[in-house]
């Protein structure tokens, strides 16, 4: 098994040097890409499927497609993005299937607070109705804003991620704080 | 220009041979009574609306009086003044006019705030948001307000989180996805020589080579595979072939039965033996003289 080299300290560059290292096959290093994403996966992926034993079927899943499929990867985006597009593709035909559509609950908050030191109720009771309008929010919203917030990519990722131009990625996060601003005044809170 | 260096553009322009009298104090005591007056018709311009309601004291309109008299120009701006404030005592247009007028005023300046506010999150997709929009941002109290609102709620939204299971979870999983990628076959493609079909039987060569151990008997061993591949192919191909030819039989025998019915609907008899040939002879001696006019 051949070591992995020594890596620049960039996370992408790191992905694409351990990429480059499974395509010669190290499979050791596949295992160290699959460290790095999946928690990052099992979050976006949970925050659509809003079921743990899909969420972990998807999230699997869509790790051995990446790796079936490393040759197509050409690295024009980063290998978070194009995971994350393919568990968001693979997502979204769980949904299709009739068994998982019946188990979500559309309805039930995913994202929950954690409450911390110091933080009073009014924090909490916005970020309560905060959770419950981002389920609320139309599904190409939610997933820009999920991936932004949540995950903290870059505008550019988010459209490669999603499958659309890099103004729609804005516009869509855009409307989803829009409208999510919308409804916390309704509290009186903010 | 200053009215002094205007007199004195006259005085030097006109080339004219002045008096010992237009001397450069003449001038001077000019330019100040010309200041004096413009100054006395503005200010007393300002004090006409007053001065027709009768709002000044007796000093003031005295002055004002003998000032109208003399000046042409301060006379005109007085009548006028009073004309407007007659026809302004006439028109009337009621109360709820003026409370209109105060919120549409009020519409105006909200219609700015709500324009200037449709902006705040575009700071958050880093777009370029127009410089006096920017301005009113920083500047309107109730638009700082709105920032502020933005801002906190995306403070809250970060402290949000998706319910992560434990690290256990995330072990397994690991060991999961480890054990169904040991399944597979392993890539070993260099990005050279990363073509499908080399792909597609790197895999095979791993597990034989793992095995026997022996570079020639995976060769031979593919070899085999690559026969068998192609023999079934070919065998399936020929099958299609028949199988086409007997549809296209089937379909001439189809076309010729409703050509005949037609025919005896029509009233025509089918042709002879004799007649066929000839019919196909002379078919194709017409194929052949329209090939010969078209060389």
């Amino acid at each position: 098994m051949s070591e992995v080299p020594n890596t620049p300290r960039d996370p992408k560059l790191i992905d694409l040097e351990l990429v480059k290292q499974v395509k010669i096959g190290n499979k050791t290093a596949f295992n160290l890409l699959v460290r790095t994403h999946q928690r990052g996966l099992y979050a976006v992926v949970f925050s659509m499927l809003k079921d743990h034993g899909a969420t972990d079927d998807v999230v699997q899943d869509s790790f051995v497609k990446a790796y079936k499929h490393l040759e197509t990867f050409e690295g024009k985006s980063s290998f978070k993005s194009w995971l994350y597009s393919i568990a968001i593709n693979t997502a979204k035909n769980a949904l299709r299937s009739e068994s998982l559509r019946e188990k979500v609950d559309v309805e039930k908050v995913v994202l929950q607070s954690t409450p911390r030191m110091g933080e009073n109720l009014e924090e909490q009771q916005l970020q309560a109705v905060l959770a419950e309008q981002i389920e609320k929010l139309p599904e190409k919203q939610k997933m820009a804003l999920t991936l932004r917030i949540f995950d903290e990519l870059p505008f550019k990722e988010i459209a490669e991620i999603m499958e659309c131009p890099y103004d729609t990625a804005k516009a869509n996060f855009r409307h989803a704080i829009i409208s999510l601003k919308k409804h916390a005044k309704l509290i009186g809170e903010v | 220009m200053s009215i002094k260096r205007l007199l004195k553009t006259i005085k030097h322009g006109v080339r004219v041979k002045l008096p010992k009298e237009a001397d450069e104090h003449y001038f001077n005591n000019m330019e100040q009574d010309i200041i004096s007056k413009l100054e006395i018709c503005r200010n007393l311009q300002q004090c006409l609306v007053d001065f027709c309601e009768g709002a000044l004291n007796k000093e003031q309109s005295d002055v004002i009086k003998a000032h109208i008299d003399k000046c042409e120009s301060c006379k005109k701006e007085f009548l006028l003044t009073q004309k407007l404030l007659a026809a302004a005592a006439e028109t009337n247009p009621g109360e709820t006019y003026f409370d209109k007028m105060a919120e549409k005023i009020n519409e105006k300046i909200s219609v700015e705030c709500k324009e200037a506010q449709e902006y705040i999150a575009f700071f958050y997709t880093d777009e370029a948001v127009p410089s006096n929009i920017v301005k009113h941002l920083k500047e309107c109290k109730e638009c700082k307000q709105e920032v502020a609102k933005m801002e906190y709620m995306l403070e809250q939204m970060h402290k949000l989180s998706v319910p992560m299971p434990n690290e256990k979870f995330f072990q397994q999983q690991l060991y999961s996805i480890d054990r169904i990628v040991e399944t597979l076959p392993s890539k070993r493609i260099s990005s050279v020589e990363s073509k499908e079909v080399v792909g597609y039987f790197s895999g095979i060569f791993d597990t034989v080579r793992a095995t026997l151990l022996q570079p020639y008997a995976a060769i031979a061993i593919s070899a085999m595979v690559t026969l068998l591949v192609v023999g079934a192919r070919f065998y399936s191909s020929k099958d299609s072939i028949e199988e086409k030819q007997i549809n296209l039989s089937e379909v001439i025998n189809n076309s010729s039965s409703v050509a005949k019915s037609i025919r005896q609907s029509k009233g025509i008899t089918d042709p002879t033996e004799d007649e066929r040939i000839q019919m196909n002879s002379t078919g194709t001696a017409k194929k052949e003289d329209k090939n010969k006019k078209l060389n």
